[in-house]
């Protein structure tokens, strides 16, 4: 039983990321931070799609403004790992709403060196980003 | 609507100040002290090597001659500290007049229903070792009243569903020791648009839970500083370690 109650003083230790962490490891079983699992070469584009859908909703319903600004700021992430992974978009967002996401990301220098990158590369990417995949609109802008 | 769950937004001690205050709510916040801590209780004396029947006799004895007559309450309002510790010393010197001749034999008025056959099964395991028997107890029940808290606020806040999710997917299956159900099992059954939105609302209750858990655990202690010790040694005793 304590060791299937860990979690919950990773709420103590890490305030603003405990929540973003479980969410993720509902949606991928086995992992236990956001960041590593939103930049894994191992998370799938279904999976991309789950966490996008499921960050988008977090970054108005976060409990705290910390929490609501890392579902923000994963929530462009998604996005972008799956423009750079998968060569694929998964949102609805006009490109250049897309561009300036990813540029704000990439420039952001209190989030982790590997989100600044991805967002980077993403930025690369969009040009040649081929049209929406269906199932996977998001008409909500950022 | 029973006690416990009125004063399920409370910690013990919101609920010992109360109890100790005079005030309308005293009486009930007394009870619901009483009723977090009495399973606690039995498990010392059961481990202690008290017969089923000598224990619940036991147990009710402290509970009316120390807990309700408030002695242990004010006496643990005036030293704070960890109300475990002091809740188990109380006990423990208890049976020591109890075992001198000391108590009162007939006790009238004030007592409590307690349904010690629930209780038997949980703490016979537990028979070698009063410290033991006493904490594991204790913390089963912090998480159970975390439960009943987080339940609580959830529901207040029209997020009924999350904790059902949350019940259903996390609290059933560790009590159970039981293989979780799936995300899009609960999505379906639930009639949710995606596994997405399940993991929201479980997510939403975890934070609740935990929330709720780690307010419990700091109302048992006095300086801040002892939380992560405290944590520690509730999650081993969770482990059975």
């Amino acid at each position: 039983m304590g060791d299937s109650l860990r979690w919950a003083f990773e709420l103590e230790t890490k305030p603003s990321e405990a929540t973003a962490n479980w969410l993720v490891g509902e949606i991928i079983p086995g992992s236990h931070d956001a960041i590593t699992a939103v930049l894994a070469p191992t998370t799938s584009l279904e999976q991309l799609v789950e966490l996008k859908n499921a960050f988008k909703s977090m970054r108005v319903s976060g409990a705290t403004v910390g929490e609501r600004r890392l579902a923000a700021q994963l929530y462009a992430a998604t996005i972008a790992t799956a423009v750079v992974r998968w060569n694929a978009r998964i949102s609805s967002q006009p490109t250049l709403a897309l561009f300036d996401a990813f540029t704000a990301l990439s420039q952001d220098s209190d989030i982790p060196e590997a989100l600044r990158d991805i967002a980077e590369l993403a930025v690369e990417g969009l040009p040649v980003l081929p049209p929406l995949v269906r199932g996977n609109e998001d008409d909500e802008s950022r | 609507m029973p006690a416990d769950q009125r004063h399920a937004s409370h910690t013990n001690w919101d609920l010992i100040r109360d109890a100790v205050s005079g005030s309308e709510s005293a009486s009930t916040s007394l009870e619901v002290v009483v009723r977090r801590s009495w399973t606690s209780i039995y498990a010392l004396i059961r481990a202690s090597g008290r017969n089923p029947t000598d224990a619940a006799d036991l147990t009710q004895g402290f509970v009316t001659d120390i807990f309700l007559s408030r002695r242990l309450l004010e006496s643990a309002e005036e030293k704070r500290g960890r109300f475990r510790t002091l809740l188990q010393s109380a006990v423990r010197n208890y049976l020591t007049d109890v075992h001198r001749g000391q108590t009162a034999k007939k006790r009238g008025g004030n007592s409590i229903d307690c349904d010690f056959s629930k209780v038997e099964p949980l703490v016979a395991d537990h028979s070698h070792d009063p410290s033991r028997a006493f904490s594991t107890r204790w913390a089963a029940c912090l998480v159970r009243a975390a439960a009943e808290r987080a339940k609580t606020l959830l529901h207040e806040s029209n997020n009924a569903l999350a904790w059902t999710l949350f019940e259903e997917r996390f609290l059933k299956p560790a009590f159970a020791n039981e293989d979780r159900p799936s995300l899009a099992a609960l999505a379906k059954q639930y009639s949710l648009r995606s596994k997405g939105e399940a993991a929201l609302h479980v997510t939403r209750a975890k934070r609740k839970f935990a929330e709720a858990l780690l307010l419990e655990v700091t109302s048992t202690i006095e300086d801040p500083r002892d939380l992560q010790e405290e944590v520690r040694e509730l999650l081993m005793l969770l482990d059975g370690r």
